[in-house]
């Protein structure tokens, strides 16, 4: 029993005293490799954090920079635009296809149309149906129909379609039935109400392409046509601008 | 019983444990260096970043922007407004073109074109002559347009007959236009 009791004395003071001596064979590494591991440590937790910070904050100001040459390139377009021209082609727009079903601005088209054609106009009629419907004439747009009878054949049918084309607010024509004297079109006059528009900064302003912008000017000419001729009034007047509370 | 003692060193050994550990040393002032000299560096990237500076740029063309808010409205409004004008302006010419091709394809005299029906795609003409040259010539003037394939995909022929109270030839053709 006392024998036991004696070999765990003997290995108690086994390990102190190896701890000691190890301890003081290698104190001097002691203090080097706490900073070694203090520094691996610190490079871990924080080094690497703030390596991630730096690399995302690149990624950041990358993002920035490219949001802020569209807000610039936006600004440029939007201050070189003249008050006077982007409200010419407001109305323009609106006339060319207007906001909402144009009996004046439609009869007046007709009426000039026939006239420089030189064809007669017998009866028309439109087929408005419902006043809260919309046909969409295949377009996506709302329109209104109209059926006119020409006192006309082929000839006299195809200069008034010319001229028809040549008058705002803009029309198609979906049958068009001709004999030898007379002929009956079905014309779809399209409207397109304003739906809200929202404002994003950071999407560049698209300008128009050249077919869109070719077609513009087509409908600035007769629009200014129309105007000096004093044919065509614009069919919203004021009511364009107060779109946008001006 | 062998004596060890530790405390005992050959003169090797004092070596090696020294040189052992000034490479520790060494590595703990590298480490050391490592880690103040990157921390420092990082931390002044990280200040210096120019985020602050962008975000003032920003700040101040939003606002320059918000002046011409209304100006911006309303190109937007004129760009939709113009796209779908494009699309239906495009719609016409076909129409015209086809009354163009079918009024070219008349002879000079003693034809009639009867009825021409355009209903979107489809293409019904009627037209009579007492002369049975002048349908010819008719017939192959759109048997021309139609092979061109610029105007007509289909051309066919539905009908052709004589009336003996009116003395002429009646001819049906039904076409599809592209």
């Amino acid at each position: 029993m006392s024998q036991e009791i004696n070999i765990r004395n003997i290995k108690f003071e086994f390990d102190q005293s190896l701890v000691r001596i190890l301890y003081y064979r290698y104190k001097a590494f002691i203090v080097p490799s706490i900073v070694i591991a203090v520094c691996f440590i610190l490079f871990i937790t924080v080094i690497i954090g703030q390596l991630q910070e730096v690399i995302s904050n690149k990624n950041v100001v990358q993002a920035q920079k490219e949001k802020l040459a569209i807000l610039k390139g936006n600004l440029t377009l939007l201050s070189a635009l003249s008050d006077e021209n982007i409200d010419k082609q407001i109305r323009v727009t609106t006339t060319a296809l207007p906001i909402e079903k144009d009996f004046g601005g439609i009869l007046n088209g007709i009426g000039l149309a026939a006239s420089r054609a030189n064809v007669g106009l017998g009866d028309y009629e439109f087929q408005v149906g419902d006043l809260a419907s919309k046909t969409t004439g295949g377009s996506g747009l709302p329109s209104l129909q109209l059926t006119i009878i020409l006192k006309d054949g082929i000839i006299g049918t195809q200069r008034f379609i010319q001229e028809l084309e040549k008058t705002l607010p803009i029309a198609t024509i979906s049958t068009v039935e001709i004999s030898r004297t007379n002929s009956s079109l079905l014309l779809l006059f399209y409207y397109k109400p304003q739906p809200p528009i929202r404002i994003n900064n950071e999407a560049p302003i698209k300008t128009l392409s050249s077919a869109e912008n070719d077609a513009y000017n087509k409908y600035a000419t007769l629009y200014t046509i129309s105007t000096t001729a004093n044919f065509v009034a614009n069919p919203l007047g004021s009511q364009s601008a107060d779109l946008f509370g001006l | 019983m062998s004596e060890i003692n530790l405390l005992s060193q050959k003169e090797g050994v004092v070596t090696d444990k020294g040189k052992a550990l000034r490479i520790v040393r060494l590595t703990a002032i590298l480490f050391l260096l490592f880690t103040a000299l990157s921390s420092v560096i990082l931390f002044l990237l990280n200040v210096n970043s120019g985020i602050s500076e962008l975000d003032q740029e920003e700040k101040g063309l939003i606002q320059n922007l918000s002046s011409y808010q209304q100006k911006q409205l309303k190109f937007l409004v004129v760009n939709d407004r113009v796209k779908s004008i494009l699309t239906l302006a495009e719609k016409n010419v076909i129409t015209d073109k086809i009354i163009s091709v079918v009024a070219q394809a008349v002879p000079s005299e003693n034809f009639f074109i009867d009825t021409l029906v355009i209903e979107n795609k489809s293409i019904l003409i009627t037209v009579s002559s007492p002369s049975l040259l002048n349908m010819d010539s008719f017939i192959s003037a759109l048997v021309k347009e139609a092979a061109s394939k610029k105007t007509f995909k289909k051309l066919k022929l539905d009908n052709l007959s004589f009336s003996d109270v009116t003395k002429r030839y009646n001819l049906t053709l039904s076409a599809e236009s592209l």
